[in-house]
């Protein structure tokens, strides 16, 4: 009965989605083993205690702490649950249902949470009040429910019956608790990604060609082939791959291979190193059809005066007689730190009740997350119009050219480059871009325990965000979807893969000798070691010993969310192939350029360019010659005020976001999973997909019901996989 | 161009309509390019031009002669010259106060004697109930808007309007059309009264630009209803290319900016002075429109500048419902009387009727004098009989008595509105009402009454006559409070929300905090959560639920439309969501004519105006959004009838009551929306390409988290839709692509083996 206490929201709160059918959630666990894969024998995972369950397919070298069988698992719907088990292990919190849905993907990523992810573990009991447990605390009383907070935003949380469960739960809570100590991913720089090393499994028997084909297309920019190949995707005449720092010997965090122009010898483009923040030397990123050339460099490093032939070397890398070069620098982009704290201030504003229901919207406002996101997309649309536009090369600058570097480059290429905005084009982006590039991601998310805090900034989240809004802008320019993206959010976070455990490929590969065999990654072996069962340490770091990539998304993500990734709307390209045959778009002509041919430099601040000079070029600057007038910030800003001038059309094949205010939206399916409220509908089941689960059902209960001596009607939580 | 129509109006027997500035149109010697008024072949796409005829001067077109029961009428005719010479030549550059001119008139009016001259006058634009129909209890003091501008009111005493009527609240008006009067005398006598507004009918390389699309030049035309602007880019012997198509009705506010500084200096130039005013002056007139579109001209000429503008805000505010396009309409794909009786109650009722026998259908009403603003046919409990609901609705505001809304197959429970109950201060009790309302629920059932007042705002109605149902009275009924804003606070959130999205200004930082000061989406969050609220009362309680606020022609019908498409799948159909807004906003007399009046950009004094209509649309739209395969019309359909509602080419949100309609021979005379919306080939434009049959309750989510701005209307002209829209179109096609096997066969799975009773009411339907 709604009473008067029930607030306006309180309707919607007492409302159920159409999900949540009652009769589903009967368990069933004695049909839960029997429906089971075939083959795996519930006894099958040594250390655990207790059979009824189906089988953990653990990770190689994980070991079942606790476990709490007959734990039910908060649906997202908020009055749903599922029963299974909740288990404990060395490496995360992982849930296994009763039932599992797809019991293939043995890293299911609805059910497990890493160690690492988890942020914050409440024990609540209706006697006392909801506690924090940590390995220094632990719980004084039998917990009712344990809520996992995960560092993705996502709410896990478990229940525990009143009959018989009390120590188990008890001793699962604290397990937890002490297991998140220990098990901190101690970092690269540390020797113990011990626990996290090479799992051994047996190849998945169900891998559909069609997802082999997916991940074998990405390029993992790993060998020369990778590199030779994209460069001739891009049709960069005038460059060439470069093995100067094949040893990691030039600079260590650099990538093995580097692009650079064909006119430079290795010899000369050493003597440049040494003149570069972190000797990240300008290499290119993107080749624009039309001419124009994306680079990427650290900043000049401050102390370094070079000489006259050093001079040569550096205007022939950055000049090349390619055309004015613009610096285009960070300045205006937000600092690590400013990300760090909106991200935090995002996070806590996602949890239940963190806003009064009025001040939603200015809450959200004061986070300034979306201001960050704002910034990176105007900037990103300023220097792609540039480059579109005119024949120059762009120089990002970036200090250390490791983190902002990273997202504009690839939001650039997102504008610019239809492929990158299929599946695998996206995800060979991210690869050269982050990965190989050097971005440091287990200090930018935050993964390693002892390390400052001060280092954490989720640049790669904020990259993840920007694409959405790309991909909710322009729905039908993208290949992949939201689900894509949300996935490559969370496995940001889980330890498992290769991707983002490491700093950069000389960390990845540390003291492996080089493998001129490994071309793209073949996931064929996907989990296969050559010594089977056997854990290595990470330092010994033999080929034999890799973990897979995060694209082998068959591991985590069952095939019908897999399906998912795709956009059957999105026919990449069709938004426009950048024209190569005609390179300059008539409204922004080559000849426009102010400066009297090329050789020039100019700065980019603001939309406008301003002449500048090298730091080793001594003498006064040149005079302003003039700015570059057409006023960026109002491009894409608004559709041209009434009786405004008009925008320019973009060039083909340029996506213009808009980066207004009103256009640039939260991530909703992402940030708010941890408000099941506010989720309703965005994950409401559709009729033909609950017709379908409901046939699924039934097959399989008339498959099993001839067999099984159990009478009772199995009926199966609904999968919450949707 | 702009105007987004499917129905060029065509030229019929009642052209002269359009063709009204006989007058003026004729002082031009070149013919205009194409001037479209009715000759228009082609449909005016955005986007797409079209081809006109060529050659068809508007000066040309012959106004035919007032009909003949117009010409004998008795009097001196219904014209005079000299009202005609008596135009202001210098319109005012201030924006106008309408409100205080009217009042003016009203005042002259009032000690005008009526004279027998006068009566066919009244006959062609009855003014009376439909003019002000709110009564004399809302604006004693403001009898009557005339259709005449402001320029007008000089007028001597004897032109001026026949007295309005005062103290009455239904004056007996005479009733056009009975007998004497016809379309076309109407039409011929409307097209003089208009052809007096319009001061230049074509000004010539006048520049058009609006957001989002290029700037065009071409000539505008004023008819008496539209604003056209035809260009021709392939010079004069071209056929022209129409550019804008503006109903002149959905002009909103005009603003007017003069451009003539610097230009009265010494002709000593070698130019002669009149070269200079062509070179120099011009005038740029901003046109804010009802559905939110802004559209920019540029007029050479100071004085056709203002001729324009002034021409345009007098045709934009006349209120004569006589008068409004939709009389005028006449397209030739479709029939007058089609689409009006498309959802007739009686339908509904058979509905119901097959599953209990506690309802009956009355007619109490069928000559409007039980309640003025309910429709003749109402469903009621059966046991009640027709005396008894007259003495009930006497002591219910407006005569507003409880009846059925939406009765719930599920569980047989049934929502009922009415307006608040007249206990006043002295408490008084209605034996009737109290039995009405306890014959709805069984014994030992209880009910829920949800007042959309907060509890203090009822308490104080009581010293106004108004009040709630006390529980001594109605002992079996639970009140709910549930505060929802309506009037001027909704009309001012409006304003303000389409204020912020229009600004262009850079700093676009605080968006988010001014969306929120706005309070538009916590408008939108309440109405939806107090729908829910009755929805949940009826589907989860099993319990009855009464809908009321004062005087129960807003709120109420918000939050009972909107719980029925939460509840009843069928609703949720394109069919189904028409006739819910042709029963529970159309029939059951929301007043349309006075909440729609102006829209967010007017200037004009707030009267009536609230956007009840749109806030419904946006709570839709928000459940097509967190339900998208849930609903089978889309965003589109939405759209439209936002615009629709705010000036239209159709009658069905014509007038503010059935009654007016009646009086106005709205569906006699002009065409259903419905009918035009039911074609097949524009049908298609409504439906979601996504939607599989849902039977059961979507429950929305009302967190404020949940609630969006519907960019798609709010930004609808400032920002281009059209990469969304190209994925739409994509994902039509993948869903044509893939239709028969998918889609279809699941969906009849799902309503074979749900065991949901809605599902099986659905498939019985």
């Amino acid at each position: 009965m709604p009473g008067p206490g029930a607030g306006p929201g309180g309707a919607g709160r007492g409302g159920r989605c159409c999900s949540g059918l009652p009769g589903f959630s009967v368990p069933a666990p004695a049909a839960a083993a029997a429906l089971g894969p075939p083959g795996q024998s519930p006894s099958a995972m040594s250390g655990a205690p207790g059979g009824r369950r189906p089988a953990f397919p653990g990770l190689p070298g994980e070991l079942v702490l606790e476990e709490a069988a007959g734990a039910r698992q908060r649906c997202r719907e908020g009055d749903g649950s599922v029963p299974g088990t909740l288990l404990c292990t060395n490496r995360r919190v992982a849930f296994l249902p009763a039932q599992a849905p797809g019991s293939h993907a043995f890293l299911h990523s609805e059910y497990d949470v890493a160690l690492p992810c988890i942020r914050k573990l409440v024990a609540a009991s209706s006697f006392t009040k909801p506690k924090v447990l940590t390995a220094a605390s632990t719980l004084k009383f039998i917990p009712e429910e344990l809520a996992v907070f995960c560092r993705d935003f996502r709410l896990l949380r478990f229940h525990f019956h009143e009959n018989g469960l009390a120590l188990q739960a008890f001793r699962v809570a604290n397990a937890i608790a002490q297991a998140r100590e220990a098990a901190a991913w101690l970092g690269d720089a540390g020797e113990g990604h011990d626990g996290w090393s090479c799992p051994a499994e047996a190849p998945l028997e169900d891998e559909d060609e069609e997802e082999e084909e997916g991940s074998a297309a990405t390029l993992l920019f790993e060998s020369l082939r990778d590199w030779e190949k994209e460069l001739k995707r891009l049709g960069a005449v005038g460059w060439r791959v470069s093995a100067v720092n094949e040893r990691f010997d030039m600079a260590p965090s650099l990538p093995q291979y580097l692009w650079v122009p064909s006119g430079l010898l290795d010899h000369d483009l050493k003597r440049t190193f040494a003149h570069f923040e972190e000797r990240r030397v300008p290499r290119l990123c993107w080749h624009h059809p039309g001419g124009g050339d994306l680079l990427r460099a650290a900043g000049f490093h401050a102390a370094s005066e070079p000489g006259s032939e050093d001079v040569k070397c550096l205007e022939a890398l950055l000049l090349g007689g390619r055309g004015p070069c613009v610096l285009a620098d960070t300045a205006e982009l937000p600092t690590l730190a400013d990300i760090q704290v909106a991200h935090l201030k995002l996070r806590a504003l996602c949890l239940p009740g963190a806003a009064a229901e009025e001040k939603w919207l200015s809450a959200l406002e004061g986070t300034r997350w979306l201001d960050h996101v704002r910034t990176c997309l105007r900037k990103a649309v300023e220097v792609a119009l540039l480059l579109a536009g005119r024949r120059c090369s762009i120089l990002l600058q970036e200090p250390s050219d490791r983190d902002l570097n990273c997202l504009l480059a690839s939001l650039v290429q997102l504008l610019g480059d239809p492929h990158t905005r299929t599946l695998p084009g996206f995800q060979s982006l991210v690869q050269r871009e982050w990965v190989a590039a050097g971005h440091p991601f287990p200090h930018r998310l935050g993964l390693l325990r002892c390390d400052s805090p001060r280092e954490e900034a989720p640049i790669f989240l904020l990259f993840l965000d920007c694409t959405w809004q790309l991909v909710r802008q322009f729905p039908a320019a993208f290949g992949f979807t939201e689900a894509y993206l949300l996935a490559l959010h969370d496995s940001s976070f889980a330890p498992y893969f290769s991707t983002f455990l490491f700093s950069c490929q000389r960390q990845q590969g540390q003291g492996s000798p080089h493998r001129p065999c490994s071309q793209t990654y073949t996931p064929v072996n996907g989990w296969r070691d050559p010594q089977p069962g056997v854990p290595r340490a990470g330092r010994t770091g033999s080929p034999a010993c890799r973990l897979p990539t995060v694209w082998d998304w068959g591991l985590r993500y069952s095939r019908h969310q897999r399906a998912q990734f795709r956009n059957p709307a999105g026919a990449a390209g069709t938004v426009g192939a950048p024209d190569a045959a005609d390179p300059q778009t008539p409204s922004r002509p080559t000849d426009a350029w102010p400066g009297p041919g090329a050789g020039n430099v100019f700065v980019l601040t603001k939309g406008t360019l301003s002449p500048q000079l090298f730091p080793w070029r001594s003498g006064r600057p040149p005079p302003r010659l003039s700015r570059w007038a057409p006023s960026l910030e109002s491009l894409g800003e608004r559709g041209g005020s009434p009786g405004g001038n008009q925008p320019p059309a973009p060039p083909p094949g340029l996506l213009l976001p808009c980066a207004a205010g009103p256009s640039v939206r939260l991530w909703q399916r992402c940030y708010l999973r941890g408000l099941p409220e506010a989720q309703r509908g965005r994950f409401a089941p559709s009729p033909a997909g609950l017709a379908e689960e409901l046939t699924l059902l039934q097959d399989r209960l008339s498959a099993w019901q001839p067999a099984g001596p159990c009478t009772k009607a199995a009926s199966s939580p609904l999968t919450p996989s949707r | 161009m702009i105007y987004p129509r499917a129905q060029p109006p065509s030229r019929t027997r009642l052209g002269a309509g359009e063709g009204g500035p006989k007058k003026t149109q004729g002082r031009k010697k070149k013919p205009v390019g194409a001037t479209g008024v009715g000759g228009a072949a082609g449909v005016p796409y955005p986007g797409r031009a079209v081809k006109v005829e060529p050659g068809q001067d508007p000066a040309a077109v012959p106004v035919p002669p007032p009909h003949p029961a117009v010409q004998a009428a008795p009097g001196p005719g219904y014209l005079k010259p000299d009202i005609r010479r008596a135009r202001s030549p210098a319109p005012s550059c201030r924006p106008r106060r309408p409100g205080k001119a009217v009042r003016g008139i009203g005042r002259l009016q009032a000690c005008t004697p009526r004279s027998p001259a006068c009566t066919p006058r009244s006959l062609l634009a009855p003014r009376g109930p439909l003019l002000a129909p709110q009564g004399p209890r809302s604006h004693p003091e403001v009898p009557a808007r005339t259709l005449r501008s402001p320029a007008c009111t000089q007028r001597s005493p004897p032109a001026a309007e026949p007295e309005q009527p005062r103290g009455s609240r239904w004056p007996q008006v005479p009733v056009p059309g009975r007998g004497r009067l016809r379309r076309g005398s109407a039409a011929a006598g409307t097209a003089m009264e208009f052809a007096e507004l319009i001061k230049t009918a074509t000004v010539e390389s006048v520049l058009l630009s609006c957001a989002g699309l290029p700037a065009v030049k071409g000539t505008l035309c004023i008819t008496s209803h539209h604003l056209l602007l035809s260009s021709c880019p392939g010079g004069d012997s071209q056929p022209g290319t129409v550019e804008l198509w503006l109903l002149i009705r959905n002009v909103d506010a005009v603003e007017k900016r003069v451009q003539n500084l610097g230009w009265y200096q010494p002709p000593r130039t070698n130019g002669s002075p009149r070269d200079t005013r062509l070179a120099g002056s011009s005038g740029t007139i901003t046109l804010r429109c009802k559905d939110l579109k802004v559209l920019q001209l540029e007029i050479p000429g100071m004085e056709e500048c203002l001729n324009i503008a002034s021409s345009i805000e007098a045709l934009s505010s006349v209120d004569s419902m006589m008068m409004m396009y939709p009389f005028f309409y006449r397209p030739q794909s479709l029939k007058l009387e089609e689409g009006w009786n498309l959802f007739p109650l009686e339908r509904y009722f058979q509905q119901i009727a097959s599953q209990t026998s506690q309802w009956r259908l009355s007619d109490v009403n069928r000559d409007f004098t039980t309640c003025p603003t309910y429709p003749p046919a109402v469903i009621v409990p059966a046991a009640v009989d027709d005396d008894a609901l007259r003495k009930a609705a006497r002591f219910r505001q407006g005569g507003r008595f409880p009846v059925l809304s939406y009765y719930h197959p599920k569980n047989g429970t049934v929502m009922l509105r009415s307006s608040q109950p007249l206990t006043g201060p002295n408490r008084k009790r209605c034996r009737e009402d109290e039995m009405l309302l306890g014959m709805v629920l069984d014994e030992g059932e209880r009910g829920f009454i949800i007042d959309t007042r907060s509890a203090q705002a009822a308490k104080q109605a009581r010293m106004t006559g108004g009040g709630t149902e006390p529980k001594s009275s109605y002992p079996r009924w639970r009140r709910l409070h549930r505060p929802l804003e309506r009037g001027r606070p909704l009309q001012e959130s409006f304003i303000k929300l389409v204020e912020a999205c229009n600004d262009t200004s850079i700093n676009m930082d605080r968006w988010l905090s001014r969306l929120e000061s706005c309070r538009w989406l916590s408008h939108v969050k309440a109405a939806l959560s107090t729908a829910c609220l009755a929805a949940q009362c009826m589907d989860r309680e099993e319990a009855s639920v009464l809908v009321h606020g004062a005087e129960g022609t807003d709120t109420t019908l918000l939050v009972t439309a909107l719980a029925q498409v939460i509840l009843d799948p069928s609703c949720r159909t394109l069919v189904g969501f028409q006739g819910l807004l042709e029963r529970e906003w159309i029939e059951a007399g929301h007043p349309f004519h006075l909440r729609c009046a102006r829209s967010a950009y007017s200037h004009a004094r707030l009267k009536q105006e609230a956007p009840l209509f749109l806030l419904f649309l946006d709570c839709v739209w928000q459940l097509s959004r967190q339900f998208p395969f849930s609903l089978e019309f889309g965003e589109h359909l939405l759209l439209t009838l936002f615009d629709n509602a705010y000036a239209s080419d159709y009658g069905t949100f014509l007038c503010n009551n059935e009654k007016e309609r009646c009086l106005c021979k709205v569906k006699e005379t002009t065409h259903s929306l419905w009918a035009w919306l039911n074609q097949p080939g524009e049908k298609k434009k409504y439906l979601n390409p996504l939607y599989s049959h849902n039977a059961l309750v979507i429950w929305p989510s009302v967190e404020p988290q949940s609630i969006q701005l519907w960019q798609g209307l709010f930004f609808r002209w400032i920002r281009s839709s059209q990469y969304l829209d190209e994925a739409w179109a994509e994902i039509e096609r993948l869903v044509e692509g893939n239709k028969p096997p998918v889609k279809e066969s699941a969906g009849n799975r799902l309503s074979r083996s749900l065991s949901d009773p809605a599902a099986r009411t659905e498939n019985e339907r």
